[in-house]
């Protein structure tokens, strides 16, 4: 009898190493054949390493001088990319565009990931509970998503600057404040119908406590939605980010902020020295292309249903 | 019953198809033939490629992605052959085919008469006015009440049975030589479930329409069809009477099915609280048995059945086998 | 085993939902989905509910457990009150009932392994790490599953592998009462046959009481000591199995017998009773008989009147103004020819 003819060799199902092995597979594949997702996941991997080493530049004094250091000497102001020291060139009061540039994406990314953050949590949570304990509790949230949702940012934004007289604290409130409506909605959208699986009627039918549904059933089943928000959401806060800043609502000088480098700028640009502007703009635009690009992707990977949906 | 001309030829009909986990054969020789005014039951578990087949018959299977070799012959011509042009003219007028899910196959958006007489025009140079009366006469054909006024309803505004004679309707107003019925009751209720089987077998009997009638369900394809093919695998394993599929089959896994049916158990004299079982499930299309497919779950099964593939073969009249080591059957 | 004492008593159930409401949100239309239905099921017996889609009979079940607030009626679990008993009682009381849904594909949480899934199902027994994990292999290897499945996850297996972990989810709790909604219906016929005989061996080895749902009446027929029939939410028929497929006297229990499909029987020409016309509508029926408009037997009473359930025989219930037994060409014999 040869090794093949044991019949519960068929009868049994693979073993979880071989499911796991496969699972892989069947995983790499889909990264490998969606280019899109590898282009704009390594895109995004630069600029999350060089926001790095902008936070390091930002966090200790010492390299202060860096992108702080400002001079009147004609000689060095305003001077072109590839002309003398400054690789990127220097502004209008002589600091150096190249570290300037780091540091704002610095700020830029530790700005996204944080706002992100908070904009999840907060979509999350309002999301999941409008959803699992229904009743008024889901028409009061579902009130305050429709009222909140319509929105301007810019106009909270606005708002704000009067009450902390401006600064970043008035992004990293406004921001989420009015982005968390659209993740609560998918998340309750999702919750909904996650309340009508069998598997949460079966614990509550065996008296699960509500807050281990939750954890166990709901949140474990929101990872892919949330991600997928996740990456959507960052590029939009960096754009904000970036909005504000240039219209002064947001980073205040020294700090360097891509949008605000752009806007001290402007002026410049009619005499040709565009590179103060572009340096800045081009980096934030090829930050924002990196994170979309990579969140379709992970989108086609992680949900189908949702493949070209905005 | 007499044995009409034939109607409907597969010849070693092959489905390939491509999947995340690479190439797949869900249909693997596939050879029947259905006479003309005939009813074939195709009976079969989830995924013995019953319904591959009746897609690559009418030449639905996505492609790229799909490849059928083999032969399907209608009357004469090989419609694997013919140009997409052509198989056009073939759905429809020579070959219809009705789905499990009546809900999903009939368009939301557009009244039932509107869904009726587009299908005529497509065909048929017919006025307005005549397809609106042959839409009704279809309607009252399949049992449907004041057929006048239904036309003008919407698909949600109808129950399921209403559904799925609207759906046969649909299928036979172009009086096809060939209905493809794939689980056609499986969404139904009994009560409902009796009445479209015995619509389905007055309409072949008044019109001589041949019927490929796929169904799990034995008991379902036992009432209304003549013979019965059984698919295990992407293989047909056994094709012979009805009558005899209930008092005399051979393969082990057509037996192995009929006693499993709490129905049918009482005929046997089995213990009456336990059921029969075959052991096991069901092989991935990934990862089949050597030779004989059904051999792992198999009580009968001996080394030829591991490494010599058993081929289909006639055993008596209208009786064909793939088996090493067929079974007397106990009744 | 008529003299088993009551397990389980359901009094009056109704539960209606508001399909349609005004503009300040009162319900002006509702579905009766289960409709004043009471019944009794006995220690250890098998009680099957029987019906087509939408009568009710899914809902009828969470109602019992209380996944759903009924409207009115009452629920006796041995002896004790259902809806009238505390959160806390509650808690306790449903780790005697558990529940085994119909789709094995939605009812196990994607997301967790099998051994987790299992160990859900002792959460209200308050064991420790190791005694919960005891408890879980323990179960898995009553359904059937080899230890190293508590490691798999739900889309390893098939679809009867996945109605025994569903199963053994429910056995987890050391519950007295299973209320299986379809628990077969998912199942292709040969997968079917082995959890129909798990069922039964489970009852013998740990004496369960089973409410049993099932709209397949062969499947019923195999499982139940006693049947009720549902029709649009109202229970018409109650009997012994044999007698119940034997003697049916409800006409609407005769027309589903004798639509039960007859392979030997292809060919001649059958004695079906043809139910014409359409179902009521379920939402806001009115007072009447709610078969009258299929029925063959309807008489005048029957549209203006509920027909109340009434004993026509010793244990054997039938809500009918036009009672009459089932004559040779299409009742009873069907099953048993």
């Amino acid at each position: 009898m040869s090794a093949l003819q044991d019949a519960a060799l068929w009868h049994e199902p693979p073993t979880p190493e071989q499911t796991r092995r496969h699972q892989l597979h069947a995983g790499l594949r889909l990264l490998a054949r969606n280019r899109l997702a590898l282009i704009g996941g390594g895109i995004s991997l630069v600029f999350v390493l060089i926001g790095i080493a902008g936070i390091v530049i930002i966090g200790f004094d010492r390299f202060h001088d860096l992108y702080l250091d400002q001079t009147l000497d004609s000689a060095v102001i305003l001077r072109a990319p590839f002309t003398g020291e400054n690789v990127l060139g220097t502004d209008a009061l002589g600091r150096d565009l190249l570290a300037r540039t780091v540091a704002g994406i610095g700020v830029s990314i530790m700005l996204a990931l944080a706002i992100t953050a908070l904009t999840l949590i907060l979509g999350m949570v309002l999301g999941t509970v409008a959803a699992f304990y229904g009743g008024w509790i889901d028409v009061v949230i579902s009130a305050v998503i429709d009222v909140t949702w319509g929105f301007p940012i810019i106009l909270l934004a606005v708002a704000l600057s009067g009450v902390f007289d401006r600064g970043i604290e008035v992004v990293i409130l406004s921001v989420p404040l009015i982005l968390w409506a659209g993740f609560a909605r998918i998340v309750r959208g999702e919750g909904l119908s996650l309340r009508e699986r069998d598997f949460v009627k079966a614990a509550r039918a065996m008296g699960v406590p509500d807050w281990k549904i939750i954890l166990r059933h709901f949140v474990p089943n929101l990872i892919a939605p949330t991600i997928v928000m996740g990456t959507y959401y960052i590029p939009v806060v960096i754009v904000f980010e970036g909005a504000l800043s240039f219209l002064g609502l947001g980073t205040q000088p020294p700090t360097p902020s891509l949008g605000l480098m752009a806007a001290e700028g402007r002026q410049h640009l009619l005499n040709g020295d565009h590179w103060v502007v572009t340096v800045p703009g081009v980096s934030l635009v090829l930050m924002v292309v990196g994170f979309n690009t990579l969140g379709d992707g992970l989108r086609d990977i992680l949900d189908p249903r949702l493949r070209g949906v905005r | 019953m007499t044995a009409g001309a034939t109607l409907l030829r597969l010849l070693d009909l092959t489905v390939d198809l491509a999947t995340e986990e690479g190439e797949v054969r869900p249909v693997d020789g596939v050879s029947l033939s259905v006479a003309a005014g005939e009813i074939l039951g195709l009976v079969g578990e989830s995924g013995c490629g019953k319904t591959m087949t009746a897609l690559a018959i009418m030449r639905l299977l996505p492609e790229p992605g799909s490849r059928t070799t083999g032969a399907v012959q209608l009357t004469d011509r090989d419609l694997l052959a013919l140009p997409e042009a052509d198989m056009r003219r073939v759905r429809g007028p020579s070959i219809s085919m009705i789905f499990q899910e009546p809900m999903t196959s009939l368009d939301p958006v557009f009244t039932i008469g509107h869904q009726l007489t587009e299908t005529m025009r497509a065909h048929h140079k017919i006025g307005r006015h005549e397809a609106r009366n042959r839409a009704i006469g279809i309607l009252e054909q399949v049992g449907i009440p004041n057929p006048a006024q239904r036309l003008n309803d919407y698909p949600h505004q109808l129950s399921g049975g209403m559904r799925q004679r609207v759906m046969i309707a649909i299928a036979l107003i172009l009086e096809p030589q060939l209905l493809i019925a794939d689980e056609p009751t499986t969404a139904l209720d009994v009560t409902i479930q009796a009445q479209i089987l015995e619509l389905i077998d007055d309409l072949r009997q008044r019109s001589n329409m041949s019927v490929l009638l796929i169904s799990h369900d034995l008991a379902v394809v036992g009432q209304v069809a003549e013979r019965v093919a059984v698919m295990y695998a992407g293989e047909v394993v056994e094709t012979m009477p009805t009558t005899t599929l209930f008092a005399a089959p051979r393969h082990p896994y057509t037996q192995g099915l009929l006693r499993c049916i709490p129905g049918l158990a009482h005929h046997t004299g089995e213990d009456e609280t336990r059921l029969h079982v075959i052991e096991g499930r069901v092989p991935e299309l990934r990862n089949l048995p050597p030779a004989c497919r059904f051999a792992p779950r198999c009580p009968y099964a001996k080394d030829r059945c591991w490494n010599e593939r058993p081929q289909l073969e006639k055993v008596a009249d209208e009786h064909h086998l793939r088996c090493w080591n067929p079974q007397p059957f106990h009744a | 085993m008529p003299e088993a004492p009551p397990l389980l008593e359901v009094h009056n159930l109704s539960k209606r939902f508001p399909i349609r409401r005004d503009i300040l949100g009162r319900p002006t239309s509702w579905l009766s989905a289960v409709d004043e239905v009471s019944f009794t099921i006995r220690h250890g017996e098998t009680f099957s509910i029987v019906g087509e889609t939408g009568c009710g009979k899914s809902t009828l079940g969470q109602l019992i457990i209380r996944l759903q607030p009924a409207d009115t009626g009452s629920v006796l679990f041995d002896g004790e009150a259902v809806f009238s008993s505390s959160r806390h009682h509650l808690g306790q009381l449903r780790q005697r009932m558990q529940l085994v849904f119909q789709d094995p594909f939605s009812s196990l949480n994607p997301r967790m392994k099998v051994g987790a899934i299992v160990s859900e199902g002792t959460h209200r027994l308050r064991l420790g790490r190791a005694e919960r994990r005891r408890r879980t292999q323990e179960v898995l290897e009553m359904v059937g599953l080899a230890h190293s499945y508590a490691a798999r996850y739900p889309h390893e297996l098939s679809g009867g592998q996945r109605q025994r972990v569903a199963i053994a989810r429910a056995l987890a709790a050391n519950p007295e009462f299973l209320i299986l909604d379809e628990p077969v219906s998912a199942l292709d016929v040969s997968i079917q046959s082995q959890v129909l005989n798990l069922l039964h061996d489970l009852q013998q080895e740990l004496t369960l009481t089973y409410l049993f749902i099932s709209h397949d009446l062969a499947v019923v027929r195999h499982i139940s000591d006693r049947v009720g029939v549902m029709y649009l939410g109202k229970l018409v028929e109650t009997a012994d199995r044999d007698e119940l497929f034997g003697n049916p006297l409800h006409p609407y229990t005769q027309a589903l017998l004798s639509a039960i499909p007859r392979p030997q029987a292809r060919g001649q020409h059958r004695d079906r009773i043809s139910l014409e016309g359409e179902a009521l509508s379920p939402i806001d029926p009115p007072r009447q008989c709610r078969f009258a408009s299929r029925c063959f037997r309807a008489i005048d009473r029957c549209w203006t009147e509920v027909p109340p359930t009434e004993l026509q025989k010793p244990e054997h219930d039938a809500a009918c103004f036009n009672i009459a037994p089932p004559t040779d060409s299409n009742g009873g014999s069907v099953m048993r020819e």
